[in-house]
């Protein structure tokens, strides 16, 4: 057998059910693996191994007596701590929130839990998803497994570590502007941001009503349709939950590119002055290994990077201020101090800012779908234009994205999910999205497929050493 | 606007918000508000027709549904 670490979501549910490992089996390596390298990588929070044990012993003995609840039956998964968890600190990483234990989960863990997955614990995030790493939150920061010098991303910056370090199979991230897309783009891992409405918010904190998203963080894109068909769905008590049918995220996994049109966002990197020439080599690349697939490519031009992120920006302070105000009067030290001024920053925006900000959207979301998607089966942009940066070297501009390219994908509501396409000289990961129709995550998932499929990169993993020091230069 | 009127400004956000900013970190959140009216100008790039809605318009089924879920 391969190592359990390694294992997919697809291959650890064909051991359980040939009966050549166990759930807890599973579940015992998630944990061994955690306890040696959560202190260097603080990927978790709070870690429940006796609830997960007990889970997975659930799971295996309903495995064994031929209940079966699906794919996600026995794998053991992470939770942002921004979800609910019924009777589990969910801190939002905050000195606003040390003791808050919710009494029921968050409709997508609820699902997941259904499925009979196992929870391992919760992921570390950026204090309330915005902002920056701080030292001084409730936990420490996550840190990057390519090299711990670095920032592993934001806001799903736990959940990004875990999967790229083997701990977890599949952790749930939330995206507001390219919270999950970032961290798995820093990490070297899939992560997918589904369609506005695809996957309930209820029983996530809030960080902007409106562009917040959920979705998982994996090792592959397999991994990411397996977990997203398992979270989402119409969820009548969430007001932007849609009732729409669900496809199958699998089926379409090994159709490959032949015969599909692809659009590349041209003119982000080049507006960009600081686009690292490694992203803008690695972007080109994968392109042309999509071209050797049998797809067409043509470089498109969008409204710019800078127009669609104004207007993400202004709807997403707006929000966030409303939910925050009071605790900024009124208890600001509790916050850490990135968290506290890009949320401060919402005090900047006048009501008619955000009410046209609002109908930008709604322009700029027509105009995309309408110009790409009667053309286009997928569109393909840059991630970021910079691979992860230092811990030392983050900047002092409350509202500093580092490089993110992911938050028109906000603006839009679309599907949209980082790929690793390469690394940087220093071992870092570069990655490119793949952006679909809404709720079309289908064709998000098999365009992605057959890049990874058609690529090696999946075979790269971390330096970790056995003893749980990283190889950081 | 020049200088002196945007500081104006900030300070008097600052006071009706009862936020409070560190002197050693005045000049970061001044500048932060400058990129804030840089968006603001962005947001407002063309005209817009008053019937063009905003992205979130009320939509009172997804209220009524949560009172009587399907």
């Amino acid at each position: 057998m391969s190592d359990i670490k390694e294992l997919s979501i697809a291959e650890l549910g064909k051991a359980y059910r040939d009966r050549s490992l166990s759930p807890v089996e599973a579940t015992r390596d998630a944990l061994d693996r955690i306890s040696e390298l959560n202190g260097s990588l603080k990927a978790f929070n709070t870690v429940t191994a006796e609830l997960a044990l007990d889970r997975a012993k659930k799971a295996e003995t309903e495995l064994m007596s031929g209940t079966d609840l699906g794919p996600m039956h026995g794998i053991p998964f992470g939770a942002k701590d921004i979800y609910d968890t019924a009777g589990i600190l969910t801190s939002c990483q905050s000195k606003l929130r040390p003791d808050v234990i919710p009494e029921a989960n968050a409709h997508s863990v609820q699902k997941l839990l259904d499925g009979g997955a196992v929870l391992l614990g919760k992921c570390a995030t950026i204090e309330f998803a915005t902002g920056g790493p701080s030292d001084e939150t409730l936990f420490p920061p996550a840190r990057n497994p390519w090299n711990v010098e670095h920032v592993p991303g934001g806001s799903s910056s736990g959940s990004g570590a875990a999967v790229a370090a083997g701990m977890t199979r599949m952790a749930l991230g939330s995206d507001t502007g390219g919270s999950i897309r970032g961290p798995a783009a820093y990490c070297g891992t899939v992560g997918i941001k589904p369609t506005y409405g695809r996957v309930s918010r209820r029983g996530v904190f809030p960080l902007s009503f409106t562009m917040d998203h959920c979705g998982p963080l994996s090792w592959s894109v397999e991994d990411s349709a397996i977990a997203l068909q398992a979270m989402a769905g119409f969820d009548p008590l969430d007001p932007a939950s849609a009732d729409m049918p669900l496809s199958d995220y699998s089926a379409g996994l090994k159709d490959g590119a032949k015969g599909l049109k692809i659009a590349y966002v041209a003119n982000w990197l080049d507006e960009d002055e600081h686009t690292s020439p490694e992203v803008r080599a690695a972007l080109e690349e994968a392109l042309d290994t999509l071209r050797a697939e049998g797809a067409t490519v043509e470089n498109v031009t969008l409204p710019s990077h800078e127009l669609f992120h104004a207007c993400g920006r202004m709807i997403i302070l707006s929000e966030c201020y409303a939910i925050h105000e009071k605790d900024l009067m009124e208890r600001p030290e509790l916050y850490g101090r990135p968290t506290r001024e890009r949320l401060m920053a919402g005090a900047f925006v006048r009501g008619s800012d955000y009410v046209e900000a609002l109908r930008m959207r709604r322009e700029m979301t027509m105009q995309f779908n309408a110009e790409m998607f009667g053309k286009y089966d997928a569109v393909i942009a840059p991630c970021t234009s910079l691979p992860a940066g230092r811990f030392d070297a983050q900047p002092n501009d409350p509202l500093a994205l580092s490089g993110y390219m992911t938050v028109p994908f906000n603006v839009t509501g679309s599907p949209a999910m980082s790929v690793c396409c390469g690394f940087t000289t220093e071992g870092l990961p570069i990655s490119l999205q793949v952006v679909g129709k809404p709720f079309d995550e289908a064709m998000v998932f098999r365009v992605g497929a057959a890049y990874e499929q058609a690529s090696d990169w999946r075979s790269r993993r971390p330096p970790l050493t056995a003893e749980g020091a990283l190889a950081a230069e | 606007m020049d200088d002196a009127s945007i500081k104006q400004q900030y300070d008097a956000i600052i006071a009706r918000s009862g936020l409070t900013i560190p002197a050693d970190r005045e000049e970061t959140m001044l500048s932060t508000y400058r990129n804030v009216l840089k968006w603001s100008e962005m947001v407002r790039t063309r005209p817009r027709p008053a019937t063009l809605e905003p992205s979130n318009a009320f939509f009172l089924d997804t209220i009524t549904r949560a009172i009587d879920p399907r």
